[in-house]
């Protein structure tokens, strides 16, 4: 029934939404500071009255007062969730009876940022969001998500509105000046990923002036076809009296030329009265607005703050991906997720646009570590994704945790494979790879190829996706086996570009399988086939000749205008010169200097010479930083500086790993740390890390704000005969003492270091821990004491 | 105004000693990069002390305002983008990581001396020293209604965790005390902090105030 009535509503040529609440409580004698559902009890005449002012104004829609009926906000409150979203709707149920207004539940942010940057995990945020929607799906209409800043947590809030009720669902995102959110979402960013999860219409509130939100709405519209709604504020709150600057003509005034771009709903935020509401009324009776122009149709991935458009070929980076790589494995085994994000990095300093990801290995759970490594990369990278995985619950997991619109890879020809993917693909808004393939294998004509790309739009276009969310890999075979093939793939991709009018990606590197100097003909196909049309090369971009023939690409064929981005990307590059240390440079010198290509050539050069691994280790190494140390427990050299020796020692174990690798296991011992519950001060602990690692310690890092039974688990789990426990705050030191007492109580026997500022010898020995380490050097020490 | 650079290196250990090249190296790297994607944002209120008494605990801010007729709360952050940057620094190279987090610390501090001059500008008076959460006796746990009174979340996007952190990290929310008199100003000193007896600048000789 609601649906219906909001469909109708969004079918007129505009809506009109209600305006500031907060700041009308305030006028009634609510105090800043004051939790506001609380009104709902305290004030229920002065809440109602509010929502019947708005009524009369012109709203045909009034927000209940349920802003912030989060359990995390009302956590100092009597107050449960149900209980103020139920009494908050039933008075703007009771606002609204006798008129046409319909009456949203409001949704506001939790106040908690989610990770990376804050603490609050995806999951949890989605059950906060889900006990709102629950509460209030049966007394609303629609569902008004607003105010928030962070992409991740709207989704969060959007995906729990649209699992848990069949309410239409409007969301509105706050920006600033610079045309980002507070966590630097972009417009583009917002439009495409809400309107791909679902959204009924979405818009903008709160933070600025009517004025100042103009290019902020024109860039949604370049990308969504929903609906789109402006609630602003009456400019911003005089610091003394709290007053807002925009009056109510200058506020109507402003958003005409909102008609003009096609908004379709109108309102206010924070200051706005029911004078601005009645005036908006009588504006857009004299202005109605114009109806949206029809879209290009672009084809965009993003993350949550940067969108890619694919109007030019944009490199698909290949590297996160286990398959012939030891290194990669042995990471994956050993939950070593820096090593994968360190992948990660090096391919963006190359160029790359998106970044595919692929963690299969038979023997790990291949789900698990795809949302680890998906948010671990997300908090580090604003590359968009690309999720490579053929199995459709792994490909659902990334998707869900996923902050933005990712590539899923792949679907094919095959039906079954379509009906298990392609639903998942359209309910996260995704683009997805579609592979010229079936049942019945690769077919060797380019037409035939052609043909299951058409089967694969016509069946996605049955689930509503685009043909734009579509990128077709005509599949790369490999020329020494089949060297006629090449010009079939090439042919495909040509046909499918011009006469289908979609995108292309392509696998480049497995052509040159089993030729020498691979590199040559890879780049070689590379450009034959950008000329032929492929949009997405699939490629290690880290090889300059396969980077670099895209760049080139991009300035021969006019995209990269004036060569900008070429110049950017290799002006003033000289060609890479092999480091050669000097000859007084020796391998402990240049670790005690932090001089790691130099530290990482000499180890080769002496494990090239047949010097066994371990004698480096132990006789180069270990002594190297065992005098860099010391000079830092003299004050001769600071922190960072036996930081970067530390750094060297990683550059020679890289190269002694990838000799040795597969071969023997290289560690002295294993080691849990972990920075406590509560406490998300973790660079210390990260010091320590890096310190204990270049000693050959194996570092099992729990990371920060950990649980104590989970510390508990670890130890036991890896037989670790070392905790390392850190913590910053006076206040989280109570979940140190109850980690240490945990892990006594479990029997295992192991010792516990600690450090962190505020702790002192006497506070670790109260807390019954093994050591005291006031910096990363004392807890090397005693774990050579403990390990050997 | 303090020098960032300097006062990070003072954070990282440097007490009047000159870095390394290679330290130093990371330091102007450090100072341009944050500079190019710091967004510091702040907001204030300005009450007559009356009207601010559920949020002054404890016998520490009694002290601190006993001369003072009004208070400014504000709250200055330098943004997600400084912690992001951080973050990453840390999985490729741990020193150039350590030395962004004192410079981000550095220039926050920096921030909030910038804001004070302006509030001064604009409020008049005379000022106390900021005084912040967990500082003395004033308690941590203040911090949510602090955020709550300045409205901070949405105005700044300033949050705070259940244990009382501030996010993004570099952040600070503190008090000053207004009067038309000169105040007493007491020292901004060692006696009521709450690192006292465990601060490694007081081991080295100094005081963590430049």
């Amino acid at each position: 029934m609601s649906e219906n009535k909001v469909r109708e509503l969004l079918k007129k040529q505009y809506v009109i939404l209600d305006g500031g609440f907060g700041t009308e409580l305030q006028k009634r004698g609510m105090k800043p500071g004051e939790t506001s559902e609380i009104m709902n009890f305290v004030r229920p005449d002065d809440v109602e009255a509010i929502h019947r002012s708005y009524i009369e104004a012109g709203a045909d829609i009034v927000n209940a007062n349920t802003f912030g009926a989060n359990r995390l906000k009302l956590a100092k409150t009597q107050y449960t969730t149900a209980e103020v979203v139920q009494k908050a709707l039933s008075i703007a149920r009771s606002a609204a009876e006798g008129t046409n207004a319909l009456v949203a539940l409001d949704v506001g942010p939790t106040g908690q940022l989610l990770e990376p940057a804050g603490t609050l995990s995806f999951e949890d945020a989605y059950d906060i969001f889900k006990e709102i929607i629950v509460a209030g799906r049966d007394l609303a209409d629609v569902i008004m998500i607003e105010t928030m800043t962070d992409l991740y947590e709207i989704k969060a809030a959007l995906l729990a509105a649209k699992e848990n009720s069949d309410l239409p669902v409007f969301t509105f995102m706050s920006f600033e000046k610079n045309g980002r959110t507070f966590t630097g979402c972009l417009p583009s960013s917002a439009a495409l990923t809400l309107t791909g999860h679902g959204a009924d219409a979405i818009g903008v509130n709160c933070s600025l002036a009517p004025d100042e939100l103009y290019g902020i709405v024109e860039e949604m519209t370049h990308y969504t076809d929903l609906p789109i709604m402006v609630k602003a504020n009456a400019g911003l709150p005089d610091p003394a009296t709290g007053e807002y600057s925009v009056s109510s003509a200058k506020y109507v005034y402003d958003c005409i030329k909102y008609t003009k771009m096609g908004v379709k709903g109108y309102g206010g935020c924070c200051g706005t009265t029911p004078e601005y509401i009645r005036d908006l009324k009588k504006m857009l009776a004299l202005h109605t607005p114009v109806p949206r122009a029809a879209r290009p149709e672009v084809s965009s991935v993003c993350s949550y703050s940067r969108t890619v458009d694919i109007t030019c070929p944009k490199i698909i980076g290949e590297r996160i991906n286990p398959t012939g790589k030891k290194l990669f494995k042995e990471a994956l085994r050993n939950n070593d997720i820096n090593y994968i994000l360190n992948q990660a990095l090096e391919q963006i300093s190359a160029g790359a646009d998106i970044l595919d990801v692929n963690v299969g290995l038979p023997e790990i759970d291949e789900k698990e570590m795809m949302v680890r490594v998906v948010k671990a990369l997300q908090g580090i990278t604003d590359l968009p994704l690309q999720i490579d995985s053929t199995k459709p619950d792994v490909i659902e997991a990334a998707l869900r945790v996923y902050n933005g619109k990712a590539i899923v890879n792949s679907v094919n020809g095959e039906l079954a494979v379509m009906e298990r993917i392609l639903p998942i693909v359209k309910k996260y808004g995704a683009s997805v790879v579609g592979l010229t393939l079936d049942e019945n294998g690769i077919p060797p004509k380019a037409a035939q190829r052609v043909a299951i790309a058409e089967r694969i739009a016509a069946k996605a276009a049955e689930y509503g996706i685009p043909k734009s969310d579509i990128f077709i890999d005509c599949l790369t075979l490999t020329v020494s086996t089949e060297q006629k093939a090449v010009y079939e793939t090439l042919h495909a991709v040509r046909a499918v570009k011009e006469k289908l009018g979609m995108h292309t990606v392509l696998g480049v590197s497995n052509i040159s399988f089993g030729l020498p100097t691979r590199e040559l003909i890879n780049s070689t196909f590379l450009s034959m086939a950008l000329e032929c049309g492929l949009d997405l090369p699939i490629i290690n971009p880290n090889i300059t000749a396969m980077s670099g023939a895209v760049f080139a690409y991009r300035v021969l064929a006019a995209h990269d205008e004036n060569a900008v981005g070429f110049i950017e990307r290799f002006g003033g590059e000289t060609a890479k010169k092999p480091v050669v240390p000097k000859a007084e440079v020796t391998l402990s010198y240049a670790i005690e200097k932090g001089l790691d290509q130099d530290a990482q050539m000499l180890t080769k050069q002496r494990l090239e010479a047949g010097e066994d691994a371990m004698d480096i280790i132990n006789n180069e190494l270990i002594p190297a930083l065992d005098r860099a140390g010391d000079d830092f427990g003299k004050n001769r050299i600071f922190l960072p500086q036996l930081i970067l020796s530390a750094n060297a020692a990683q550059a020679c174990f890289t190269a002694i790993k990838e000799k040795m690798s597969g071969t023997a296991r290289i560690s002295k011992g294993k080691i849990v740390l972990a920075t406590v519950k509560g406490d998300i001060h973790d660079i210390g602990k990260n010091i320590v890390k890096t310190l204990l690692e270049n000693y050959g310690y194996t570092v099992i890092d729990l990371g920060k704000d950990v649980p104590e039974q989970k510390v508990v688990e670890a130890a036991i789990e890896h037989d670790v005969k070392l905790v390392g426990l850190s913590a910053l705050m006076t206040t989280t030191l109570g979940a140190m003492e109850q980690t240490i007492r945990l892990l006594r109580e479990s029997g295992h026997d192991c010792k516990v270091v600690v450090g962190g500022a505020v702790l002192t010898q006497d506070y670790a020995d109260a807390i019954g821990a093994d050591c005291y380490a006031k910096d990363a050097k004392d807890t090397v020490d005693f774990a050579k004491k403990i390990l050997g | 105004m303090i020098d960032v650079k300097k006062e990070a290196l003072r954070y990282l250990g440097y007490r009047g000693k000159e870095p390394d090249e290679a330290t130093a190296g990371l330091v102007d790297k450090g100072y341009d990069e944050l500079s190019a994607v710091s967004h510091p944002r702040d907001c204030y209120r300005i009450v007559e002390k009356t009207a601010a008494e559920s949020l002054l605990k404890g016998d520490g801010i009694a002290a601190h305002l006993a001369e003072s007729s009004r208070v400014i709360f504000f709250a200055a952050t330098l943004g997600s983008e400084a912690d992001k940057l951080i973050r990453t620094a840390e999985i490729r190279n741990m020193a150039y990581a350590l030395v962004l987090d004192a410079l981000a610390s550095a220039m926050t501090e920096a921030f909030c001396d910038a804001l004070e001059t302006r509030l001064h500008d604009e409020v008049g008076g005379f000022f106390t020293w900021r005084f912040s959460p967990g500082y003395g006796d004033y308690p941590i746990d203040i911090q949510p209604e602090i955020i709550r009174f300045l409205n901070a979340d949405k105005l700044i996007g300033l949050t705070v965790t259940e244990s009382n952190i501030l996010i993004p990290r570099k952040s600070v929310t503190a008090l000053i005390g207004v009067s038309d008199k000169e105040q007493s100003k007491g020292v901004r000193g060692c006696a009521a902090c709450s690192m006292r007896g465990r601060c490694a600048f007081r081991s080295g000789g100094g005081v963590c105030r430049g």
